[in-house]
């Protein structure tokens, strides 16, 4: 049975939807709702070099119930990397769904339990993938993800990016997990992160996306002081201009696979930075692409906020 | 590299410059030792050298897994005299020195430590053949002047001996005389494991894996290989590790035991075990680089065409010829290096793999390897008479006609049976140590379990003396006590069920004296006075005891 499409049905296209903001997505998504393993297969064959096959690989772990279908798909996890990387990338996702989204304190032991569980079984399955293909970018990307839910520390989490990095000059995808827990609340410093974010931006060719995580970087400062306005400080807002120069808004940037999370990301930042002029750029070259994720949980706010940018702009 | 024969004993000989070097090799080790008796070869061996006392030229002796060598270098003269008082001494052991020598093999194992691969035969063998080289040599405790006289007489004889030599030539008067015997066959591997790929936990600073394979030069370059992409990982580019080696040794049967080690602090654990098992793994499931196998090819032929290497691989060709393997020259080792292709190295690799034991340091989640579990418990019980733990902790012996375990709340078992016990330790105060054939020990300490002495003498009965080592008696400081914290943690579910009886029946008995003092008035000594009388006694000892309870549990913040 094909997996249903709700928005089909409602007769209107979701605008925080994947495939919304990369429409070359499309095909993966058919591939998968049609159960069609070889067409899945093709789609990351042919998926141009700029893309960055995580975002690819997101689409799919974020389907629910795929996990069925990759388990056998191809001959399963055990002949195909690429199915177990998917399979990983999967189980991640249902791991984090499982345990919930409340602080460690909240969180019941049943909730840990399962958490764990399906975590050991990601680890397993991507362990496999990345000894039999260790250029597999979206595996390593993943294997960060585990490593910070079993709570392996920072060594590893190190390692395994620099394995990412070593698969994929400059993941962005890999970079903006690892910005995660070099963050003081999983172990790291505030020297540490804004040193990683800046040697990311330095590193990375002008107009590729990866001077977000500069922005990422303040912005999880903000959240370890609980103070938003740490934002504003001059310095800082110097720094995340600087950062959107030499990405998104660089003559060079292409929109590959991921500029949407980057656009979304630098709109939230420069929007509570106070540089209104800059939030309504990012947010118009977002157009009607609605994003639900990292910053902007909060599906309201979003749309708020646009509203309020679209109304300043107008007045301009 | 030339063959000869002394009085018997076959002798290779390599013709170098320099002093006369020379080594006695006999094919019995810790590996043949019966555990009870477990470094028994080491006493002969240290008996055996003791007449030569103080020496003015190199001489020294060791106890291998299966051999026992002694080596020596000097003049022609010196060599001569060496091997004249060695055999002497093996034909008559200075036992009149067991006591003395006893004590110094005491002193000598306080100082050694297992090796960080001391912990992983046991786990992979268990308690006999090659697996008893993790125990100490409590056989030495044991050992009397007539297991020693049957011991030597069996093993240190000239069907069961290879000598080598390195020099100018072979001395004329070189005597080896020897007692006619047979040659030992190399043990029987055993299995403790239920399944490889397979981990343990221990406390240790480092991560070790050992790993059987099919000896042969392909597994000697893949021990290269691995150990310089485990350096490369851990060391040089995550910086984890110091130190990152690997070692290959034959078994002796055919086989041989790769083993790799790296180090890391404690809060690196986690990356040093993780970045261990993907190089690893990625070997077997990706293969080796054709660039890799040169690079250890080009260094395994370097030594083999260095001058020195006939005279340094002596002692290694000797066992060889001592286990019966083919002896080759270095233009045939050379050979086979070349050989050796990508492919077969990917069989070792995946070999390797197969069957992989691995020790992880506590605190590290293993599971995530998909590796298995060792089995660290019993399968199952046996069923007997029951003695619970002292001071009500969770465990319980259970004694029985064939055999002991420890069992736990939670179902897990550890059991030996009698059938299965490969020895039996017991010390002076009444404490003993099972030790199954499969490694597992269950440990009867009288103080932890309420243990009678009709009970102990039981045990006696099922294992003979001949299994028996008696132990030194221990420092009162030694032996353990049960815990006291034990006791009250084990009281406070009957605390709880009591508080909930006592509050709402002392409620009840207040109510009732309440309304029956209302309600009579009797007169002095009438029996409702004494009812009245004892209901306020008991009501007043209710209340005094239910807040007690209340105010404790208030205190431990339980309900």
């Amino acid at each position: 049975m094909p997996l249903p499409n709700l928005s089909a049905l409602l007769g209107k296209s979701s605008h925080h939807d994947r495939v919304h903001h990369y429409p070359d997505l499309a095909p993966l998504r058919a591939a998968l709702r049609a159960k069609d393993w070889p067409a899945v297969v093709a789609y990351f064959e042919r998926l141009p070099e700029h893309n960055d096959p995580t975002v690819a690989t997101y689409l799919v772990a974020e389907t629910r119930g795929v996990e069925k279908f990759l388990r056998t798909a191809g001959g399963g996890p055990a002949s195909s990397t690429l199915a177990g990387s998917l399979l990983g990338a999967r189980l991640v996702i249902m791991a984090w769904d499982a345990r919930g989204a409340g602080r460690a304190d909240v969180t019941s032991d049943r909730q840990f339990r399962e958490f764990h569980k399906i975590l050991l079984e990601a680890e397993q399955v991507l362990g496999d993938v990345t000894a039999e293909n260790p250029g597999d970018v979206a595996a390593w990307t993943s294997r960060l993800k585990t490593a910070r839910g079993l709570s392996m520390g920072l060594d590893e989490a190190n390692r395994r990016y620099e394995r990412a990095a070593k698969a994929r000059a400059n993941p962005v995808a890999a970079q903006s997990n690892h910005l995660q827990q070099l963050c003081p609340k999983w172990g790291g410093s505030l020297e540490r992160l804004h040193a990683f974010a800046r040697a990311c931006a330095d590193n990375a060719p002008a107009g590729s996306l990866n001077a977000a995580v500069v922005a990422e970087a303040h912005l999880e400062h903000a959240y370890h002081e609980g103070n938003l306005h740490y934002l504003r400080q001059p310095p800082v807002l110097a720094e995340i201009q600087d950062a959107v120069a030499r990405s998104v808004g660089h003559p060079d940037h292409r929109p590959v696979h991921g500029w949407v999370q980057a656009e979304a990301c630098f709109a939230f930042v420069l929007w509570h930075a106070g540089d209104y002029a800059g939030a309504a750029e990012r947010m118009a070259a977002l157009g009607d692409r609605v994003t639900d994720s990292y910053p902007w949980f909060d599906k309201d706010e979003f749309a708020s906020v646009r509203r309020i940018l679209r109304g300043m702009g107008g007045a301009r | 590299m030339i063959e000869h024969q002394i009085d018997g004993v076959p002798v290779l000989f390599v013709e170098a410059s320099g002093p006369l070097r020379a080594g006695l090799m006999f094919r019995v080790g810790r590996a043949d030792e019966p555990l009870p008796l477990a470094g028994i070869t080491h006493l002969v061996e240290h008996l055996a050298m003791h007449r030569h006392g103080l020496m003015d030229h190199h001489a020294n002796a060791s106890v291998g897994a299966i051999v026992t060598h002694f080596y020596t270098g000097g003049t022609a003269a010196e060599v001569v005299a060496f091997f004249d008082k060695l055999c002497a001494s093996l034909a008559d052991l200075p036992l009149e020195r067991l006591g003395v020598e006893k004590e110094i093999l005491r002193t000598e194992a306080s100082g050694r430590g297992g090796g960080v691969n001391g912990s992983l035969p046991v786990w992979r063998y268990g308690a006999q053949g090659y697996g008893l080289l993790t125990y100490n040599e409590f056989g030495v405790y044991r050992a009397s002047a007539d297991d020693l006289r049957g011991w030597t007489s069996a093993n240190f004889t000239r069907d069961n001996a290879v000598l080598w030599l390195s020099g100018e030539e072979i001395p004329a008067e070189l005597r080896l005389s020897l007692p006619a015997g047979t040659r030992r066959p190399v043990p029987e591997p055993t299995s403790a494991l239920r399944g490889t790929p397979a981990y343990f936990h221990a406390d240790a600073a480092g991560i070790v894996l050992d790993t059987v394979v099919p000896r042969s030069v392909a597994a000697q370059l893949y021990s290269a290989v691995l150990e310089r992409a485990l350096y490369r990982e851990l060391r040089l580019d995550a910086g984890v590790s110091y130190t990152a080696s690997t070692d290959y040794s034959p078994r002796g049967d055919g086989m041989a035991v790769l083993t790799a080690y790296v180090d890391a602090l404690p809060e690196k654990h986690s990356a040093a075990f993780n970045g261990f098992v993907d190089v690893f793994k990625q070997l077997a499931k990706s293969g080796i680089d054709a660039q890799e196998l040169e690079a250890v090819r080009t260094m395994a032929l370097a030594g083999v065409d260095h001058p020195d290497y006939d005279k340094a691989r002596l002692p290694a060709v000797a066992l060889d010829l001592l286990t019966g393997r083919p002896v080759r020259t270095a233009a045939e080792n050379a050979a086979r290096v070349r050989e050796v292709t990508v492919a077969d190295m990917a069989a070792v690799a995946a070999d390797a793999y197969a069957n992989a034991l691995l020790q992880v340091p506590y605190g590290v989640i293993a599971e995530t390897s998909g590796f298995v579990c060792a089995p660290a418990t019993s399968e199952s019980a046996v069923t007997g008479r029951r003695h619970p733990a002292r001071g009500g902790g969770d465990t319980a012996l259970v004694i029985a006609a064939d055999g002991v375990s420890v069992v736990d709340k939670s179902g897990q078992a550890l059991t030996v049976r009698f059938a299965d016990c490969a020895a039996r330790l017991r010390w002076p105060d009444g404490a003993s140590a099972f030790i199954g054939k499969d490694g597992i020990v269950v440990t009867i300490e009288p103080t932890l379990y309420d243990v009678d002495a009709p009970a102990l003498a039981a045990l006696d009965r099922g294992v003979p003396d001949s299994l028996t080592v008696p132990m030194p008696a221990r420092s009162p400081d030694r032996i353990p006590q049960p815990q006291a914290q034990q006791r009250s943690s084990a009281r406070w579910p009957a605390r709880k069920i009591t508080f909930a009886v006592v509050t709402p029946l002392t409620g009840l008995l207040i109510w009732r004296f309440i309304s029956m003092a209302n309600a009579w008035t009797p007169r002095d000594g009438e029996l409702s006075e004494q009812i009245i009388l004892s209901m306020l006694l008991l009501s007043a000892a209710g209340t005094i005891w239910a807040s007690l309870l209340g105010i404790n549990r208030l205190k431990l913040g339980r309900w």
